[in-house]
């Protein structure tokens, strides 16, 4: 029409736009990445990061396990080794607890650790924790702290700066898991007397002791990545990998995509469907057992908070819910196969000293897939069923942003409208779903729960978790011959099997009342690019933090097929787009100077 | 000089408006939050660990047990100078995670700006010069990029280019330890730009193309043309002037568009941008973030229009400034 | 007169919606596969003759899912877009008549809700105050009016100049009267095509926050879509094609009925 010649500014911003394009599409995707510097993708977001005394999350733990020591450790065979105590010592009848520490330990900015640190730990823990009920042999009531109790002097004793000797009240073989696990040791000279109930003080005043530390504030953009770099002062040597990125993502497949696009060379727990994938591409990929069990926790208070009367209150309804479901088939679905199919509160692999704590004669799955017998236990219970509208109306929260928790609640509710249960699935986020389950007041809003746990590797934490007094027995389950051997028998039992088959009988006697249907014993799946490597010979995430601080990352050219398949992929395509994109610049040119 | 006068008086009344919709805005959002079930004091309850001091300790240090009229006019007092207290969740200044976040999706609207206008202008062009059966199927295809669900393009993009192809990242912002490297930001950052893209670029393509239509018949295009002027003169100081007055009225307009798209973009592929912090916050239920990244986005969209306007007062001589 | 025989735009519209209406809500009856059977031996299968649009990670058919998982869209899409259409139309048109203080304020209102992007917005309502179908058609409706809002004032502004409505100001009639007699009858077709396009991006906001999780509950393409994402990695293109496809064509079926209605009365 009237148009006769390009405009030359518009011309030359539109090229400029597809050159960058084109650089960028041609650009390798593994350049520039140095063999000191791994990024490693964890699922979720981090909210106490820094502070041990509000960590709840496993995120979060697991970045602590890297920032800060503990006295004792596990190694990637699962025994423990000590860790910033250079020897310790139990006494056989569990009374004394002896620990010589390191005495080369520095703290990121340079004082030395000592045996103060510990003991103020120790204080901080039972003044200001929720794990004060672990601790509950070191401390006394108090009225003046935030949990009730605080340290009982006499159970502690610092001979000199490098020695600590902690005397509990009573045995508890359980502790050690927790010294391992959970006792993250604070310093002193920057902690004391500050109020660690809440993040703001130690977010802004960081000071840690363990392979990596935080540089500076600014590299930590909260919900996004956190870089760590290797602190000097460790005790066991720098680590190999000089800065350490922990990438956080929204979802598995995120950080998958992340992974496989080389962004990130590692991540913990992929989706368990994409790992044969995975492998094919190239990726070592890692089964790691975990203390892990998936359950199905029933509401046993007779009401819901709501005034509604909680159907699952009768042994009958719970026993029938077990019977309809598939579980076998559930378990294999959600999790390719990755799962086993487990009865019972004790992991499978939890032992003590060697001697397993879950017990065999139990069956699995839990219940068999019966629904004739689900039928008949519902009309016993006075829920008949014409076949048409539903018997029962439940409600079951979980958690939103795990897919396999997802999978599960969509396949229990599809297998229960077959016995004439309806189910409505509440999805919720995690802010929310630990409000609704843990914090908010009894009787519960819900009639199941639907989540796994994840326990410090001592056999008595599932068990006190799951039946002891604390809120995550939420579903309010209480037995007391249960409850006794949990926490009067099993730390007195001499003989290591003794105190194994202790936990035996307690998981024997908790299911034949059903407050839980358990489903599987997770594993989980860790993968990474051929060029990292573990000096443990073993690696993943399973034995933090000694397994990453085993990491080292080579950038030789690499055999490994990711590299090679994506480079000539990408220069094929990078040429047909080049002369797809010439010929529409040249055939815009001349229709533009057309007529 | 009278023109320059008239220029400032009208940026001033603009400018003088602005804080009356941010003070609005605040207003409203402060008001939604605590009418919320459950109110703020849930997040304080989520650690099964608190005890009723502790709870008391909490409320104390995030002011939530005075009364809601102090509570809001000490946030204003707070907001202007530069605080907005600490987040729930993360437990550090929320200034410093929205600073963290904000950037990122200003280089995402920034690039989307240029790549839709550039895709909508040219699209437009070739529909009015060449007409006929191009300028249907480049119609059709504005329409069905306007109904297309912005996700879905992206997911799209996401399996093909990055799962079958290989050859684009589909996540995150570029975390580098080594410092920026150019290529590697473009790659991570071509297909949101293209998601968010296919959102824009269907309004200016309209526009761009209705205004030739309307400008090439006008009598002073003729007239010019009269006067002997070279068709490319014509073009580039006349009619291309007048066509794109109203391309940059849709810019402007489309600002809320602009930042509500980038935050599904961000949400698609984990860009972390405003959308995502925004997104995350809400479901953390972490109100001090949320009322900061409202905030933030109405402050942006006014701060948008308003350049828009200084714009539109530079390029089109017939604007009256009274 | 303008063309009133169904020009081309409005029939396509016409049938895509009233496809999608017949499978959603009556699908049960006639389409032989269940689309909450599952099997979960036969996860991820790509299309094939039992399977047109192959099955999801729950081994449900895509095709059923597809056909049938229409009923909160078009719910939500109709619903959402009359409230839009209500409240726009009837704001902008009062604002603009009584003019002055009301129109000044109401300017205010449309200027703030326009500041702020729209997902934020009804992502904030509903995590609030939770997420059910009806909540979701409010929220979106009280947000989306802004746009429609404007478009009627300025006709408005202009037909108050118009002599007949003049006449009638001046002969004493009341407000109500003089709106709902000519007023809105003048802007009638202006409004009705407005009602598709509201509609059609009421489509599109309860298709992302479903895919945002916030799904009212039931069977929802944009859930669908989420779930897909996850698995995108095992190659199932079919999980993430076929709802993203439905979405879009419900969408542009509103779409281009306004589109057919604009050409019809031009």
């Amino acid at each position: 029409m009237f148009i006769r010649q390009k405009p030359k500014a518009f011309t030359s911003v539109v090229t400029l736009i597809l050159v960058l394009g084109l650089a960028a599409i041609l650009s390798p995707v593994l350049s520039a990445q140095q063999s000191s510097q791994v990024t490693i993708g964890l699922v979720g977001t981090p909210s106490d990061p820094f502070n041990p005394i509000t960590q709840i999350a496993l995120i979060d733990h697991w970045i602590q396990s890297i920032l800060y020591m503990t006295l004792i450790t596990y190694n990637s065979q699962g025994q423990v080794v000590p860790y910033l105590a250079q020897s310790y010592n139990i006494s056989p009848n569990g009374l004394t607890y002896t620990f010589i520490l390191r005495n080369n330990a520095k703290w990121s900015d340079g004082v030395p650790i000592t045996a103060k640190d510990v003991v103020f730990t120790l204080q901080a823990y039972i003044q200001q924790s929720t794990r004060v009920t672990s601790l509950l042999p070191f401390a006394e009531k108090s009225n003046s702290t935030f949990s009730g109790y605080t340290l009982n002097m006499s159970t502690v004793e610092t001979p000199n700066n490098y020695t600590v000797i902690l005397k509990p009240s009573h045995s508890e073989p359980a502790l050690v898991a927790f010294f391992a696990d959970f006792f993250y040791i604070l310093p002193e000279h920057v902690d004391e007397g500050q109020n660690l109930t809440t993040n703001t003080y130690i977010n802004s005043h960081l000071v840690t002791s363990g392979p990596w530390y935080l540089a500076s504030s600014s590299n930590y953009v909260p919900g996004s990545y956190l870089t760590l770099t290797a602190n000097p002062y460790f005790p066991l040597g720098e680590p190999a990998v000089k800065t350490l990125t922990l990438q956080f993502f929204q979802t598995a497949s995120a950080a998958e995509a992340a992974l496989r696009s080389g962004s990130i060379q590692m991540m913990a727990a992929v989706p368990y469907s994409d790992v044969n994938s995975l492998k094919q591409a190239g990726f070592t990929t890692f089964v790691a057992p975990e203390y892990r069990v998936m359950f199905l926790q029933f509401n046993m208070n007779q009401y819901l908070s709501n005034g509604e009367y909680n159907p699952l209150s009768n042994l009958l309804v719970r026993e029938a819910l077990g019977y309809a479901t598939n579980i076998t088939a559930l378990v294999n679905s959600i999790s390719s196969g990755y799962f086993k199919v487990w009865g019972q509160a004790e992991p499978y692999g939890m032992t003590y000293l060697g001697y397993p704590a879950w017990n065999s004669s139990l069956p699995d799955p839990m219940f068999p897939y019966n629904t004739s017998m689900a039928n008949k236990l519902l009309d016993e219970a006075g829920y008949p069923w014409n076949g048409q509208t539903p018997r029962l109306n439940i409600t079951m929260i979980t958690l939103a942003t795990i897919p396999y928790f997802v999978s599960a609640a969509q396949i229990l509710k599809s297998e229960w409208a077959q016995v004439g249960v309806n189910l409505n699935i509440k999805l919720e986020q995690t802010t929310q779903w630990v409000y609704d389950s843990f914090s908010a007041p009894q009787p519960k809003s819900w009639n199941i729960d639907l989540y796994d746990l994840t326990e410090p590797a001592d056999p008595f934490y599932p068990a006190n978790f799951l039946f002891g007094p604390g809120n995550g027995n939420a579903g309010h389950f209480v037995d007391q011959t249960i409850m006794n051997l949990l926490y009067n028998v099993s730390n007195q039992v001499t003989s290591a099997q003794g105190r194994a088959q202790v936990f035996q009988e307690i998981d024997y006697l908790a299911n034949k009342q059903v407050p839980y249907l358990f489903l599987a014993s997770e594993t989980e799946v860790d993968a990474w690019s051929p060029q990292v490597s573990f000096n443990d010979g073993i690696g993943g995430m399973m034995s933090l933090p000694l397994s990453i601080y085993s990491l080292s990352y080579s950038t030789t050219p690499t055999t490994s097929s990711v590299a090679s398949t994506a480079t000539s992929t990408t220069n094929t395509l990078a040429i047909v787009a080049v002369v797809i994109i010439v010929i529409i610049i040249i055939l815009a040119a001349l229709l533009m100077r057309r007529r | 000089m009278h023109l320059n006068r008239g220029i400032a008086k009208y940026i001033a009344k603009r400018l003088a408006l602005l804080p009356l919709t941010i003070f609005s805005v605040i207003t409203i959002d402060f008001v939604l939050i605590h009418l919320a079930p459950g109110g703020p004091f849930q997040i304080l309850l989520s650690d099964p660990s608190f005890s009723p001091q502790e709870v008391a300790t909490l409320q104390e240090e995030y002011g939530l047990n005075k009364p809601l009229l102090i509570q809001y006019f000490t946030y204003i007092y707070q907001v202007l100078h530069g605080n907005f207290g600490i987040s729930y969740f993360y437990g550090v200044p929320v200034i410093r995670v929205i600073m963290d976040y904000l950037p990122n999706t200003l280089v995402l609207a920034g690039f989307s700006i240029l790549v839709s206008s550039a895709i909508g202008i040219l699209f437009g062009i070739l529909s009015t010069s060449l007409g006929g059966l191009i300028d249907r199927a480049l119609n059709t295809l504005a329409i069905l990029s306007y109904t297309l669900p912005v996700f879905w393009f992206g997911i799209l993009l996401i399996l093909v280019f990055s799962v079958s192809l290989r050859l684009l990242p589909s996540t995150g912002v570029y975390v580098s330890n080594t410092g920026f490297n150019l290529a590697q930001y473009l790659k991570h950052i071509i297909m949101p730009t293209l998601s968010l893209s296919l959102l824009l670029y269907p309004p200016v393509y309209f526009f761009t193309r209705s205004s030739m239509l309307e400008v090439a018949q006008a009598n002073f295009v003729r007239a010019l043309y009269g006067k002997g002027l070279s068709e490319g003169v014509v073009f580039r100081k006349h009619v291309l002037r007048n066509a794109l007055l109203p391309v940059i009225t849709v810019i402007g307009l489309h600002g809320a568009v602009l930042f509500g798209g980038a935050t599904i973009v961000e949400i698609v592929f984990t860009w972390p941008g405003m959308g995502l912090l925004t997104y995350t916050a809400i479901l953390n239920k972490d109100y001090p973030i949320l009322l900061a990244s409202v905030f933030f986005y109405s402050l942006l969209v006014a701060v948008l229009n308003l350049i828009v306007d200084i714009v539109y007062v530079f390029i089109d001589p017939r604007i009256n400034l009274k | 007169m303008a063309n009133t025989k169904l020009n081309g735009e409005i029939m396509f519209g016409i049938s895509v919606i009233l496809f999608f209406t017949i499978t959603s809500f009556f699908g049960k009856y006639f389409i032989p596969i269940n689309p909450s059977v599952q099997h979960l031996s036969a996860a991820f299968q790509p299309p094939s003759w039992s399977h047109p649009f192959g099955t999801d990670y729950l081994g449900r058919d895509v095709f059923a899912r597809t056909l049938e998982g229409g009923s909160v869209s078009i719910e939500v899409g109709v619903a959402a877009g009359l409230l839009t259409v209500v409240i726009g139309g009837l704001v902008g048109i009062f604002s603009a008549y009584y003019g002055y203080k009301v129109d000044i304020t109401i300017q205010r209102v449309v200027d703030i809700i326009l500041s702020i992007p729209l997902i934020v917005l009804v992502l904030v309502l509903v995590a609030l105050f939770g997420s059910s179908i009806a909540l979701i058609v409010f929220a979106i409706g009280i947000l989306t009016w802004p746009s429609l809002a404007r478009i009627t004032r300025a006709e408005t502004l202009s037909l108050k100049e118009r002599d007949f409505v003049y006449a009638e100001i001046v002969a004493g009639a009341s407000g109500i009267h003089v709106v709902f007699r000519h007023l809105i009858p003048n802007q009638a077709k202006t409004i009705l095509v407005y009602s598709g396009l509201a509609m059609s991006s009421a489509t599109l906001i309860q298709a992302a926050l479903s895919y945002l999780g916030f799904t009212g509950g039931s069977v929802s393409w944009g859930f669908d879509l989420y779930m897909a994402q996850q698995y995108i990695f095992n190659g199932s293109w079919w999980m993430t094609f076929f709802p993203g496809a439905a979405i879009t064509l419900t969408s542009l079926g509103f779409y281009m009925i306004s589109e057919g209605l604009r050409k019809m009365w031009r």
